[in-house]
């Protein structure tokens, strides 16, 4: 009987199952690494939710999804939506992760626990997040601005 | 082997909590905790091994722990004494983590 550290692929079954079956509407899982900072910090815990058939992927939101290559699960932001694949990318991150297939997602990040926040269902406000992300325009201008607005604001206290 | 000092007795009957849902992920039971619909991966999940899969499989609500050990002497070449021995470890164990309950 052990406490486990599962690897990537049985996370993925596992959540992906557990979310498909009537007993579990929610999977939480915890975050590592700082691509969707200040959004979502690493070590923060996130609520998963089915992906609810009658509610498309908007671009903006926040999914669980396993990369097709490495086989990692990401947690990452849709910042473009083709058909029925999707373009994901984690705020902090320089380059895309590329196009995920609706089969590769596991669920849709609901809530933070932890430091970090989500827009919900404030749709314009996630469009402008996405649109931020897939543009460069967060993590080469803004968060470098939030970040010396926030050292200036320290150092005057 | 059944003690006095062991809560586990053959004539028992046990199932699994309801407070857990399993599920077998290429080749592993895992037990996660469930509670009003929400499941924490990170915080507690268990994997059998092979032999405490065999005994999970048989935990129906039907078997008492005698049959379960019965059926796991004709399955399995250890002695029944092992076998009970090793059942009721693993029964304990599972008793003590919440995972099964008398039925």
């Amino acid at each position: 009987m052990n406490k486990l550290c599962l690897p990537d692929s049985h996370v993925y079954e596992l959540i992906k199952n557990l979310l498909h079956s009537d007993s579990v509407h929610q999977a939480n899982i915890t975050v590592h690494g700082r691509s969707m900072s200040p959004f979502i910090k690493s070590g923060s815990i996130v609520a998963l939710k089915p992906v609810n058939p009658r509610r498309n992927i908007r671009i903006g939101d926040v999914l669980a999804a396993r990369h097709l290559d490495s086989g990692t699960v990401l947690v990452h932001r849709v910042i473009w939506i083709k058909k029925d694949r999707f373009l994901l990318k984690g705020d902090n991150n320089l380059k895309t992760d590329g196009w995920f297939s609706k089969n590769s997602i596991i669920g849709l990040v609901d809530n933070v626990y932890g430091q970090g926040f989500m827009a919900g269902n404030r749709r314009l406000l996630n469009f402008f997040i996405a649109a931020a992300s897939g543009t460069g325009l967060l993590n080469v201008f803004l968060f470098p601005l939030f970040r010396t607005a926030k050292r200036a604001l320290v150092k005057n206290e | 082997m059944e003690t006095n000092r062991s809560p586990i007795q053959l004539n028992d009957v046990y199932q699994p909590a309801k407070k857990i849902i399993a599920r077998e992920i290429e080749g592993e039971i895992i037990i996660v905790p469930i509670e009003s619909g929400i499941v924490d991966i990170d915080d507690a999940l268990y994997s059998l091994n092979e032999t405490a899969r065999a005994v999970w499989n048989l935990l129906d609500q039907k078997k008492s722990v005698k049959t379960i050990c019965s059926m796991l002497c004709d399955r399995y070449d250890a002695s029944p004494g092992e076998i009970e021995q090793d059942v009721f470890s693993l029964l304990e164990g599972l008793v003590h983590l919440n995972i099964i309950t008398k039925a």
